[in-house]
């Protein structure tokens, strides 16, 4: 394998490990970075697209526009250290939706907690 | 029995029982309905078989208002009518397209969804359709691969259309019925006819005789002991304004409403679908080769009660291609409809080349909305006639089209509840085009809010002569021999498209007429 190939492939898989394992901290709160990536939204945008999103969400809810804030309103939906919770957060999106808790961000009909992940996804630095 | 007006000496006197104005969907499927009867009918065309410039030229007219296609090329002047350009498309109104609805002004038939169902199923055999079964359920037995998305239907539901092989690519009705028509010796269809005065008795309250002229210099006189107008809506109400000479305001225009409440569907591309994943189906195709179904999401009757909205829906078309695809109200410009088929056709080519290398990624699981919605009856949107003459010196027709605010409330709120529906299935997102994204922008219209040639009300129909040119029968008010067959008897239009139903109420107004007959005799 080209070293470079491996350098990629090795950062990859280091990824993979630690994502479980590696949680978020803010102050006294610690949180899946899974809350800050819309799973759904991610087989039909880039990252750049979620951040833009994310962005936009953070400008029409100015009270939103913080870390703090966003994961405190995520945090019931977090999907845990081990990512056992996860369903509770598709569900939310799905009850949402059904409910029309709704919100549009450049014409995109997404539910209030997946804009929200975008908005937190565009505050987290890398 | 075929007679070309143009070969026969000047001024004959020509007479029937029943005078048919007009061989479109509308004429054609009514002269159809009286084959092999004891009655004369006379089946009066404009046109002749092949398309004519200089007879579609009596069609050219001025628009004013939302931008509309040229009066001339969105209908066609020849045996068959506009079904030389018809999609094919079928589809029957829902019940609640015939009820008032205190949200949509003007709104209400005096007739309901039952009073049409048998005639709906006469007019699928007519228009050589399949069984008169619209279910999606019916047509995953016929067919396969018909997989609906999996949405609450008692909010967002799968309509289905059939679509006519009688459409213009096979040559329209003309192709199916010309040799039934010319072989009927019951029938006696005139081609190059062209009616351009409508003549009552002194009292206005029978027609006598029709006068047709033709651009041979030819008149002729029509006298029947009934009249049909089946020339299309604006055609029909041009010619009730301009047989002016015994009453000024035209005939069946005493209260003022001849010409009003004319409606389009409003066809618009409104909101980009994006799957997550493929989702395989047939549903949502359309076959060029051989069509028979077709589906578009719906909103359920109570949805649009409780967000107080018209009825509409929205089909989907590969957003690979829509995005390189332009408005068919820019493309669909040339005064000779031929041309602007063409232009039509060159850029849909144009868009699916383009296509063809961009279809990759989530942008070949992506889709486009076509929302179609009924225009809320308005009685500012109206044909009247103007002081130009066309060559046979009839009053040209005007049309000023006019949209309101609830069409795009409307156009916006369905969008908006098949973007909640879609969410909460868990098989997408939609985006809204910038167009509806400003919910305080309830009055500009983009470029490309296409119509769909469908030229409906002008003659809309009412128990209440201060309501309605035309009777729950279709007979024009106070004139005991005139009636108007076809879309411009509508109150409303409804979201399909209206072929079907048009021939449905002409086949119901046949049978009127032939009971009325049967009485006389």
């Amino acid at each position: 394998m080209k070293r470079r190939n491996f350098i990629i492939v090795s950062a990859v898989g280091a990824a993979a490990v630690s994502i479980p394992i590696l949680f978020h901290l803010l102050d006294d709160i610690e949180y899946n970075p899974a809350l800050g990536q819309p799973k759904s939204l991610m087989l039909i945008w880039d990252q750049e697209t979620i951040k833009s999103i994310g962005n936009q969400y953070r400008s029409i809810y100015p009270k939103e526009n913080s870390e703090r804030s966003l994961v405190k309103l995520l945090k019931e939906f977090d999907p845990g250290q081990d990512g056992s919770n996860a369903w509770a957060l598709e569900e939310n999106i799905t009850d949402e939706f059904q409910n029309g808790n709704t919100v549009m961000i450049d014409g995109w009909i997404l539910s209030l907690t997946e804009a929200r992940q975008c908005a937190l996804a565009s505050v987290v630095k890398p | 029995m075929h007679i070309d007006a143009r070969n026969l000496p000047n001024n004959q006197i020509i007479e029937g029982d029943i005078c048919i104005i007009g061989a479109g969907a509308a004429g054609i499927s009514m002269a159809l309905d009286w084959l092999k009867s004891s009655y004369k009918v006379i089946l009066l065309e404009s046109g002749g078989f092949e398309y004519d410039d200089k007879v579609q030229d009596l069609y050219k007219g001025r628009t004013t208002g939302q931008k509309y296609f040229p009066l001339k090329s969105s209908r066609l002047s020849l045996f068959g009518g506009t079904t030389g350009h018809w999609a094919g498309m079928c589809s029957p109104f829902d019940d609640i397209d015939f009820v008032e609805r205190h949200w949509v002004p003007n709104s209400g038939w005096p007739i309901s969804r039952k009073d049409l169902d048998p005639f709906y199923a006469r007019a699928n055999e007519k228009l050589k359709l399949g069984p008169y079964n619209y279910n999606l359920d019916f047509w995953q037995k016929e067919m396969p691969n018909l997989n609906p998305f999996p949405l609450d239907e008692s909010i967002v539901w799968h309509k289905m259309w059939q679509i006519s092989p009688a459409w213009g690519f096979n040559g329209g009705l003309s192709s199916f019925y010309k040799e039934d028509i010319l072989k009927a010796k019951n029938i006696h269809l005139y081609t190059y006819a062209t009616v351009v005065d409508i003549k009552a008795n002194e009292n206005v309250t029978n027609i006598d005789h029709v006068l047709v002229k033709n651009l041979a210099g030819k008149s002729h006189i029509v006298k029947a002991k009934h009249f049909i107008l089946a020339s299309g809506a604006i055609q029909n109400a041009r010619l009730l304004l301009a047989s002016n000479k015994q009453v000024p305001q035209g005939l069946g225009n005493d209260n003022d409403l001849v010409g009003r409440y004319f409606m389009e569907h409003l066809e618009i591309q409104t909101a980009e679908l994006w799957l997550f994943k493929p989702f395989p189906t047939d549903l949502f195709t359309f076959f060029f080769d051989n069509p028979k179904v077709w589906c578009e999401l719906a909103i359920a009757e109570k949805v649009q009660i409780e967000n107080k909205i018209l009825n509409g829906t929205a089909g989907l078309s590969p957003l690979s291609t829509a995005r390189h695809t332009k408005p068919r109200m820019e493309t669909w410009q040339n005064e000779d409809p031929r041309k602007s088929v063409d232009n039509m056709f060159k850029n849909w080519d144009e868009a699916a080349l383009l296509a063809k290398n961009e279809n990759k990624g989530a942008v070949s699981r992506a889709f486009e909305f076509q929302t179609r919605i009924e225009q809320a009856p308005n009685p500012d949107s109206r044909v009247s006639i103007g002081p130009e003459l066309d060559e046979l010196g009839m009053p040209r027709a005007n049309l000023h089209w006019a949209l309101t605010e609830l069409d795009k409330r409307s156009i916006r709120k369905i969008n908006q509840i098949i973007g909640q529906q879609i969410g909460r299935s868990g098989i997408g997102r939609v985006k809204l085009k910038e167009i509806l994204q400003d919910e305080k922008d309830n009055f500009s219209w983009p470029e490309g809010t296409n119509g769909g040639w469908h030229h409906m009300g002008t003659t809309r129909m009412s128990h209440d002569p201060k309501k309605g040119v035309v009777d729950a029968n279709c007979q024009v008010h106070g004139l005991e021999n005139l009636y108007v067959a076809g879309s411009g008897c509508y109150v409303t239009s409804g979201a399909p498209n209206p072929t079907l139903t048009l021939v449905a109420l002409s086949l119901r107004l046949s049978d009127f007429v032939k009971n009325k007959l049967g009485k006389q005799q």
